[in-house]
């Protein structure tokens, strides 16, 4: 008798634990975190200019809305929202972050997106997933009414805009950071090794990759792990970053001469044993980089920010920026806001994502905040931009960043680009790996893309001949 | 005649069963929460996922329906076919060695040789309980390039540093396999434990008596009464193997695909990279119901060579 008892107490106590589990975790909501390490200021907030946006004189907007994304966009929005709740003091915004970063977000809004039910009004969504998203649907068109978001396009930097459009030219996503790629180098090792040092005689020196591979020669030292670059695909990579794999039809547009003679450099810069090698993102790389054994770095700007505050706190100094050669106008990385078609509250989300991405006065809050480096031209006009970085040696390395954004060149965007990329970037670190042909990877990359791509192709093309 | 006879009897036994459920009710209540939270996360999406794999959905929006393209395409998918082989290859690379190592813990643990047996047992049980951050870190710097605690051994013997992700990929499966043996043996052994315990003392007793030694009483005794302890774990490890997706995602996810040439590449790997990054769910459900073949035939093979698991009539 009694382990019948027994079984019945066990079995009301499982069936109270399942029902208190299920009532409190709905499937696709991220966990709110309090408590994140935060960015580290690179400026005193003094230098942040009042707002001269028009007050609103329309319909009092009101309610709540719930924004999700990921550390440390809670700290951008935190240093916003009271300037935001002075303008709108009826919109309650709660933002809730992923703890697993962008990938976590993207497939919680993926996941709600699916279902019907429990997507956010504003989700943020990270460059490598706004194709992604761009293609499936669920999100709202900014340059229908009531939003009309056209009106922001010249005031932003124009591959960024590119980038959440969809190829049957909706806009998807709300442009908020970009991370203009540089090459950051340690000027104290090019100076032992009787190197130029001033960003301006490096800038010279780097202006052909055969410059900056020339220039390694006198540094790379592999036996006694000092290398000149991370990684030697880097080099096709930047240039390839999030963009130009297909020509204006969609076909794949990376066979030609000139990603050969950047594959060439890759192959000699590995023949010549520059590169680390080390995995990026793991603590070996973190502490190369730290330990000066890493000189040269190809990079979006968004890495000066780590640098400052965890790979090289002490390295104030150390470091210098100079642009991309050849092509200075390379991309790595950068974020997006984006209403859902879910939300009750479009008119406040919108409203939210207006003050916050397109105004001078919140951008600077949120990138002296966090470094997310503004999209948002009008941002740039404030003296925060014209002035030295110390950590820099003193180097303008904003005024820099807004240079290499707005360079001239071109930039065609599609949203099967991060599929494209990961295909791309396989075939090439096989050609470095293994010694191979230039050429014959080229051949085997475009047809990995055309593999990799086909289905998105498909559902591109639908899109395109719906009209 | 015979057939409405038939359709009688079966109805009569249906309303007798029904009438026992009803009489029983309560203990269907008390067993119902599984079977409504299975309905929900387990039977629906098995079912739902299996239509998506004739579907073409990017998880919104409408489904079109494309009949078996998925599986056809899926078999002319070269990395595809690259993640099946690499798949099988770790998982009898990881397994064999495992399953040897893990046997050989629990009898030495059980033989009562050893003193603080208990403690050893948690030890060897930690790496199943400890984060897959921490342990992605502490391997990475384990089979650091440049200045990995593996290679800094294997230079200071004066041999050639191991090129962990480079080359043809070579050793990115061996980093795995290294890394999925250290996180599962002792999950495996503690299953073998338990088999060793529920083995009579008696047995071993009676052997010792007739002058056997400790490896004759793993081979003569341990090993057949475990049969079917080790058939039960096999299974679980085939479905755990050919699944298999943390250990190569931790050490290669900051790299191309699966690491250079693909090497790591597993099936679940990939399943996720179509699925979850790029957002085409019907061919990735059509590799999920590919992978549930796999394991559904392997595993029938499994029972034909060492008979039904125990407890399973």
């Amino acid at each position: 008798m009694s382990h019948i008892r027994w079984i019945k107490r066990i079995s009301l106590a499982t069936l109270a634990g399942i029902i208190a589990l299920s009532a409190c975790t709905p499937a696709a909501t991220p966990q709110v975190i309090t408590q994140i390490v935060a960015g580290t200021p690179i400026v005193k907030e003094v230098l942040v200019t009042p707002t001269t946006a028009p007050q609103p004189t329309e319909k009092k907007l009101s309610g709540e809305i719930v924004i999700w994304g990921w550390p440390s966009a809670d700290k951008a929005f935190e240093a916003i929202i009271q300037g935001f709740n002075q303008k709108y003091p009826d919109i309650k915004v709660t933002w809730q972050m992923n703890p697993g970063m962008a990938g976590g977000t993207r497939d919680a809004l993926a996941t709600a997106l699916a279902a019907g039910e429990g997507a956010p009004d504003i989700s943020m969504i990270e460059i490598n997933d706004i194709g992604r998203f761009v293609m499936q649907g669920g999100l709202v068109d900014l340059l229908q009414p009531p939003f009309n978001a056209g009106k922001y396009r010249d005031q932003f930097v124009a591959y960024k805009w590119d980038q959440a459009m969809s190829p049957d030219g909706r806009l998807l996503a709300f442009p908020w950071d970009i991370g203009p790629a540089s090459i950051f180098y340690r000027r104290d090792i090019f100076k032992k090794a009787g190197l130029p040092d001033a960003p301006e005689d490096v800038a010279k020196l780097f202006s052909t990759w055969q410059g900056y591979l020339d220039a390694g020669k006198k540094v790379a030292n592999p036996a006694k792990n000092q290398f000149w670059m991370s990684n030697a695909s880097d080099i096709p990579y930047i240039y390839y970053a999030h963009k130009n794999f297909f020509d204006e039809n969609y076909n794949v547009a990376v066979n030609n001469p000139r990603t050969k003679q950047l594959l060439e450099y890759a192959l000699e810069a590995r023949k010549l044993k520059f590169d680390a090698k080390i995995p990026t993102w793991t603590q070996e790389w973190y502490s190369a980089i730290g330990n000066g054994q890493i000189a040269t770095l190809i990079i979006g700007c968004w890495f000066g920010g780590f640098l400052k505050s965890w790979i090289d706190p002490q390295g104030a100094g150390n470091w210098g920026v100079v642009p991309i050669p050849e092509d200075p106008l390379q991309n790595w990385g950068g974020s997006f806001l984006a209403i859902t078609e879910q939300s009750k509250n479009k008119e406040a989300a919108w409203a939210f994502i207006e003050y916050a991405m397109a105004t001078a006065d919140a951008q600077n809050r949120m990138f002296v905040t966090v470094d997310y480096f503004p999209a948002f031209k009008p941002a740039w006009d404030n003296p925060l931009y014209m002035e030295g970085d110390a950590y820099f040696g003193g180097e303008n390395t904003r005024a820099l960043w807004t240079k290499i954004a707005t360079s001239p060149g071109k930039i065609f965007t599609t949203p099967m680009d991060a599929t494209a990329e990961q295909a791309f970037m396989s075939e090439v670190v096989k050609m470095l790996d293994q010694n191979l042909d230039p050429q014959e990877t080229l051949n085997n990359a475009e047809k990995a893309i055309q593999d990799a791509t086909a289905r998105d192709r498909e559902t591109l093309m639908k899109m395109l001949h719906k009209e | 005649m015979t057939s409405v006879a038939l359709t009688q009897a079966r109805a009569a036994k249906v309303s007798r069963l029904w009438r026992e459920v009803k009489r029983n009710w309560v203990a269907y209540v008390y067993i119902s929460p599984f079977y409504i939270l299975f309905a929900v996360f387990g039977f629906f999406p098995i079912v739902f996922s299996f239509y998506l794999s004739f579907t073409s959905w990017t998880g919104y929006g409408q489904m079109d329906f494309r009949g078996i393209t998925n599986y056809i395409e899926l078999f002319r998918d070269k990395i595809f076919l690259i993640s099946f082989w690499n798949t099988i290859v770790i998982w009898v690379a990881a397994h064999v060695p495992m399953i040897l190592i893990a046997l050989a813990l629990a009898f030495i643990l059980n033989s009562g040789l050893v003193k603080l047996s208990r403690l050893f047992q948690a030890i060897y049980f930690t790496p199943m309980v400890t984060s897959s951050v921490a342990v992605a870190f502490v391997f990475m710097t384990m089979y650091g390039v440049r200045f990995g605690l593996i290679n800094y051994v294997l230079t200071s013997l004066g041999l050639q540093p191991i090129d962990w992700w480079g080359g043809t990929g070579f050793w990115i499966k061996p980093a795995i396999i290294l890394l999925f043996v250290w996180r599962w043996t002792g999950w495996n052994m503690v299953i073998y434990l338990a088999g060793l315990q529920g083995i009579d003392a008696e047995l071993y007793d009676a052997a010792k008596i007739d002058g056997a030694s400790y490896p004759q009483l793993f081979r003569y005794i341990a090993l057949p009464l475990l049969k079917p302890i080790i058939l039960f774990s096999l299974i679980l490890s085939f479905v755990g193997g050919i699944t298999i997706f943390d250990e190569p995602y931790l050490l290669t996810w900051m790299q191309t695909l699966g690491g250079t040439n693909y090497a790591g590449l597993t099936m679940s790997l990939y399943l996720y990279t179509e699925g979850f990054q790029r957002g085409h769910l019907g061919y990735a459900s059509a590799m999920a119901y590919v992978i549930c073949f796999i394991i559904v035939i392997l595993s029938a093979v499994n029972i034909k060579l060492f008979g039904r698991p125990a407890g399973s009539a």
